[in-house]
């Protein structure tokens, strides 16, 4: 039954990422921390679109799980998944963020550095670094 | 880009409409390849989408534009929030072959349904189980109404 479950989570998943226009922040609480598995599977897939999404997904899940997937996906490789864990760090705790941030502020890509930098700026992280 | 518009093409020709691609422009815009579109609201947009949609050359008043780029931020197949008086919209290279479509039909002033069988499902282009989809009677009159399309 448990099974089935997940089964049918699963399927919700991935109707949530085949869209076009996607609500992470409703989909983060409607899946919560059960869908970290399964979307960190997706991360780490060869299908780049879904990839991306459930990469920006896992950063608006509030779990430890969902870090831990997220600073995978900093290593991931493709761009756009690094791109939304670069995205994602800015909502992540101060330790979690410079994990992720201070590895990808020195990827190859001009969009990770992009959004890297941006997710830095947003919550002035190098202040709280500093203070840390 | 050549197979979304056709795909384009086929279902607003169901429609009676005719789309023409009038000219292609590459952009080298490297700090917007990944272009963040906030939360792609209507009436609402970026400062990013601002100077991408400034990139108009060689384009009439009330012609639509599409951007392809490689990513959204945060990640979508498209967008269709846009400057006012600037028509168009963005599209990512992995988005599906109906994306184009559905965005322009959000430009001319066609909504979300829930209905897969239709262009404008909310559940994702992905998600369409009859290709072609449809448009339906009243989004048609909608897109031929809009003031972004005209008679021929």
């Amino acid at each position: 039954m448990a099974k089935a479950t997940n089964t049918n989570m699963n399927e919700d998943i991935l109707a949530f990422l085949r869209q076009d226009e996607l609500d992470y922040p409703g989909a983060a609480q409607k899946f919560g921390a059960a869908a970290v598995p399964f979307l960190q599977e997706i991360t780490e897939g060869g299908d780049e679109n879904l990839a991306t999404k459930a990469a920006y997904l896992l950063g608006y899940i509030n779990d430890e799980t969902a870090k831990t997937a997220l600073v995978a996906a900093a290593g991931n490789k493709f761009t756009t998944v690094r791109i939304a864990a670069a995205y994602g760090a800015a909502s992540q705790d101060a330790d979690t963020a410079k994990t992720i941030l201070g590895r990808l502020l020195g990827d190859y890509d001009h969009g990770v550095v992009k959004v890297t930098m941006r997710s830095i700026g947003e919550k002035n992280w190098v202040k709280v670094w500093l203070k840390s | 880009m050549n197979e979304q518009f056709a795909a384009m093409q086929d279902v607003y020709a169901t429609a009676g409409i005719r789309v023409d691609w009038s000219t292609t422009e590459n952009l080298s815009l490297s700090t917007l390849e990944d272009v963040d579109v906030g939360g792609c609201t209507m009436g609402s947009v970026t400062a990013e989408q601002i100077t991408l949609f400034g990139n108009r050359n060689f384009v009439g008043t009330n012609d639509l534009v599409v951007y392809y780029v490689r990513s959204t931020v945060p990640g979508y197949n498209g967008c269709a929030a846009h400057p006012s008086g600037r028509p168009g919209c963005v599209v990512v290279r992995t988005a599906s072959r109906w994306t184009l479509g559905h965005e322009f039909g959000h430009v001319l002033g066609i909504h979300h349904v829930n209905n897969n069988n239709r262009l404008m499902t909310g559940n994702g282009t992905f998600n369409i189980t009859n290709p072609p989809p449809d448009l339906v009677s009243t989004e048609v009159t909608t897109l031929l109404n809009s003031g972004l399309s005209r008679p021929i």
